[in-house]
């Protein structure tokens, strides 16, 4: 277990870094860097690359930027571990976001509100909720306007159904030519994944 | 595996090498121009390839001529390399990366690389 450096320490590679010692960044990271991970560590779900990515920006933000440190506000340490949390719940929402890119087709959830759960007021909770909420704003305005026609179609699609038949069928298009119904099918599944597409990077208020 | 702390430096490593602000810029600059890899590196600077990693994270010298001395000069002996192949090796690399117009090293570190290697491959040199 890493033991946090004692703030008598980090004040004077504070006031190092502030007179613009070149070897006080270094001196920086090898206390402090260990000892901030092992205290984030249970904040990575399980993943220490966005951990150890929080905890060492930083650690470069101060080293580049020693006077956004004001002693008067507190110790060094507090400041290090406001400012690694704060890298690591970014991190973790851009994944998410990303992620949440992926899940797109459907409105695939990615959480249930928190609710009055004991764990409601944890970062990680209050995170899914708002992602929850975002991703179903999307989701309501995606489909809210969609007929059941839209909806068998995007079901077929999600499904990873490529033959023409099904949709020509859900489209009620099965008793023309075989080209003029590949035609209405391409059409259609067009125009609700440009929809779907449209959607995904609007804001969700937009 | 590597523990917590190993990683975390490593991780500081690797985005000192890829940040002009950091000496570690430079050296992967000098690495990249002599191909050389980590044990070489700290062999011509005098040092452990585990004194390299104080040396990547060191604030990179001013450029001012008695600036750069003084930051060299505390450099190497914060790190235990030699000051005179430490000003040398940074001013060759400051000219070829101006030569070339860019002196973005390329992805990865020559560091990070020998620390990934295995314990009986060259590159994870035990000096000192």
């Amino acid at each position: 277990m890493s033991t946090p450096p004692a703030n008598e320490v980090l004040r004077a590679l504070h006031k190092r870094l502030v007179e613009g010692d070149p070897t006080a960044p270094a001196e920086l990271f090898l206390a402090a860097a260990g000892p901030l991970a092992e205290l984030l560590r249970g904040r990575g779900r399980g993943d220490p690359a966005p951990v150890h990515d929080a905890v060492v920006d930083a650690l470069l933000d101060l080293s580049k930027k020693p006077h956004s440190y004001e002693p008067q506000k507190g110790e060094v340490w507090t400041f290090l571990v406001v400012a690694a949390r704060r890298n690591l719940s970014n991190l973790l929402r851009s994944q998410r976001r990303a992620r949440n890119r992926e899940f797109r087709f459907m409105g695939v959830a990615v959480g249930q509100p928190a609710g009055n759960s004991p764990q409601a007021q944890s970062g990680e909770d209050a995170d899914r909720k708002l992602a929850g909420e975002r991703l179903a704003a999307i989701t309501d305005r995606v489909m809210g306007g969609m007929n059941e026609q839209d909806l068998s179609v995007l079901r077929l699609i999600a499904d990873g159904v490529r033959d023409t038949g099904p949709y020509a069928h859900v489209l009620q298009v099965g008793d023309l030519p075989e080209a003029e119904q590949r035609r209405k099918v391409k059409n259609a599944k067009d125009r609700l994944l440009k929809r779907l597409r449209r959607a995904s990077t609007e804001p969700p208020n937009g | 595996m590597a523990s917590g702390h190993e990683s975390a430096i490593q991780t500081a490593v690797d985005k000192a090498a890829h940040d002009p602000f950091f000496l570690g810029f430079l050296l992967e600059v000098a690495a990249s121009f002599g191909r050389l890899d980590a044990t070489s590196l700290a062999t011509s600077l005098g040092c452990s390839v585990d004194a390299l990693t104080k040396l990547y994270l060191c604030r990179a010298p001013r450029e001012d001529a008695a600036g750069f001395r003084d930051d060299v000069q505390r450099i190497a002996a914060f790190s235990g390399c030699d000051a005179n192949s430490l000003a040398r090796l940074l001013r060759h690399a400051s000219a070829m990366g101006a030569l070339r117009g860019s002196a973005a090293p390329a992805p990865g570190s020559v560091l990070l690389a020998a620390r990934d290697a295995p314990p009986d491959k060259p590159g994870r040199g035990d000096h000192d």
